[in-house]
C-alpha cells in the first residue's frame, strides 16, 4: 500500500466520472443504460475502496471495475442491443466544436468500427486508443500477458481498417 | 523477451490514419455536465461517505444496491416529495421527478450524515445573490397547510436535496429566477449538503441566464476555490471568456 491518502469517492467521481462514462459507452453499453452502469461502477468503488491496496494505480483499478461491470452487463439476457442513434443526443456536450450532426455521425462511425471486434479486442482498443493507457497498463487492466495485448491490438486495427474500407467502398 | 514500444495511437498517427479522426472524436465524446450532475444526484448519499453495504445483484436501484430494505424505501420514497415554494404551495408529484431522485432522497434520509464539524465551504459563506429570490422558511409542520402531514416525521416537511435540485435543474430552461430561488433554498436547507457542487452549478447558470454576470462570476470563483478539479468546472467557467 502506498503512503498516499486514499481519495474519497467524491474526488474519484470528480476526476474520473466523465472518462468512466465514456468508456462504458465505447464498450458497447447502450446510451440509455450508461447512467445506470456508471452508477453501478461507483457503488462498487464505494464498497471496495477500503480494500484498495494501491498495488496498481487507482486509475487501472477503476477501469478494471468498469470493464468487469460492462462485461457482465453485456451478458445479461435482457440487455438491449445498441442501435445507431437517429437523432442527436439531447445532452450532447456543448463544448464540442463540431455540430450535433457531425458528432452523431462520428459517434455512430466509431460504434460501427468497434462493433466488428470481439469483446477482448474491443476492450484493448478502447483503453489504448481512446482512454490513452499504455499497453502495459492495458494488459494489467484486462489481466493478460503484454504480448497478447499487442497481438490483439494489431488484429483489432486490421479488422477496423478493413471494415472502414469496406464501408467506404460501399458508399461509392 | 524484449517487447516493442507502444505503437503510435491512431489519433496521432503519422501519416494520418483514416481512422485517426474518428478515434480523436471518440476521445472528445464526454458526457454533458447535465448528465454528470444527474449521476451525482443519484449517487448523492454515497458521494459524501455513506457507509457501504453488502453486495447486491446488479441492475437494481441504488437503494437496493446499498442494502436498504423495501419497507424503508417505501416509507422514505414518499419523504421529501412535498415542496412548498416561496410564494405558492407546490406539491411535487412523483412524476415530476426522475426515477432516481426519490431513491436518492430515500437513501439520503437513511444515511444522512451526522452534523458536520468540517469547515464551511467558501461557496456556502458567499452572500445569497438575490434577496428577492432568497429562500423563505418552509412551512413548519403543524401549520394549517400542513395539517394533513402533521403526523409525518419531520423528514417529510423538507424536500430532499436531490428532489430540490432536480426541480431547480428543470426550471433552468423556463424560469432561471425560480431555478435560482430553489438553489438558494437548497443552500439554506443543506449548507453542508452532499450536492453542494451541483447546486452551485445550477445557481451560476441561472445567474448567467438572468444576465447577472458579476454575481455569477463571484459565485463561480467561490466554486473553483472550494472544489478544485471538479468535474463541473467546465460548466462553471464563463463561456463568454472561452
Amino acid at each position: 500500500m502506498t503512503d498516499e491518502p486514499r481519495p474519497t469517492l467524491r474526488q474519484i467521481f470528480d476526476e474520473h466520472a466523465s472518462y468512466i462514462w465514456r468508456t462504458l459507452r465505447h464498450l458497447g453499453i447502450p446510451e440509455a443504460d450508461t447512467p445506470d452502469l456508471c452508477q453501478e461502477v461507483f457503488v462498487t468503488v464505494h464498497r471496495r475502496l477500503s480494500s484498495f491496496e494501491g498495488r496498481s494505480s487507482l486509475r487501472t483499478w477503476l477501469y478494471g471495475i468498469c470493464l468487469r461491470i460492462a462485461s457482465e452487463h453485456r451478458r445479461r439476457p435482457h440487455v438491449r442491443k445498441e442501435t445507431p442513434l437517429s437523432e442527436p443526443p439531447p445532452d450532447a456536450d456543448e463544448e464540442h466544436t463540431s455540430g450535433p450532426e457531425s458528432r452523431l455521425e462520428q459517434r455512430n462511425a466509431v460504434e460501427r468500427l468497434l462493433a466488428v471486434l470481439d469483446e477482448d479486442k474491443r476492450q484493448i482498443v478502447v483503453l489504448y486508443e481512446i482512454e490513452g493507457f499504455s499497453m502495459k497498463e492495458v494488459a494489467e487492466i484486462i489481466d493478460c500477458p503484454l504480448q497478447t495485448a499487442y497481438s490483439r491490438l494489431h488484429a483489432a486495427r486490421a479488422l477496423m481498417l478493413s471494415a472502414f474500407n469496406a464501408e467506404k467502398e460501399a458508399e461509392r | 523477451m524484449s517487447l516493442p514500444d507502444d505503437p503510435e495511437r491512431l489519433a496521432n498517427a503519422t501519416p494520418p490514419s483514416p481512422l485517426g479522426e474518428l478515434f480523436a472524436s471518440a476521445a472528445r465524446d464526454l458526457p454533458s455536465n447535465e448528465q454528470l450532475a444527474r449521476l451525482a444526484a443519484q449517487l448523492g448519499p454515497i458521494l459524501n461517505g455513506a457507509p457501504s453495504a453488502p453486495t447486491a445483484p446488479s441492475g437494481t436501484s441504488l437503494g437496493v444496491k446499498l442494502g436498504i430494505g423495501a419497507g424503508a424505501l417505501a416509507l422514505l420514497v414518499g419523504a421529501g416529495l412535498a415542496l412548498r415554494g416561496a410564494t405558492q404551495t407546490r406539491t411535487v408529484s412523483s412524476a415530476a421527478h426522475s426515477a432516481a431522485a426519490p431513491l436518492a432522497s430515500a437513501v439520503s434520509a437513511v444515511s444522512a450524515p451526522t452534523p458536520s464539524n468540517s469547515t464551511p465551504l467558501a461557496v456556502e459563506s458567499a452572500p445569497i445573490a438575490d434577496d428577492a429570490s432568497a429562500p423563505r422558511a418552509l412551512d413548519k409542520p403543524g401549520t394549517p397547510a400542513n395539517t394533513a402531514s402533521s403526523k409525518a416525521s419531520s423528514v417529510q416537511s423538507k424536500p430532499s436535496e436531490a428532489s430540490l435540485l432536480e426541480q431547480a435543474r428543470r426550471a433552468l430552461a423556463t424560469s432561471p429566477s425560480y431555478a435560482l430561488q430553489l438553489a438558494n433554498q437548497h443552500r439554506a436547507l443543506y449548507p453542508h449538503g452532499v450536492l453542494t457542487q451541483e447546486r452551485e452549478v445550477i445557481a451560476i447558470e441561472a445567474l448567467r441566464k438572468l444576465h447577472r454576470g458579476s454575481e455569477a462570476d463571484q459565485r463561480a470563483t467561490g466554486f473553483s476555490k472550494s472544489f478544485p478539479g471538479s468535474a463541473h468546472q467546465r460548466m462553471v467557467d464563463d463561456p463568454a471568456t472561452k
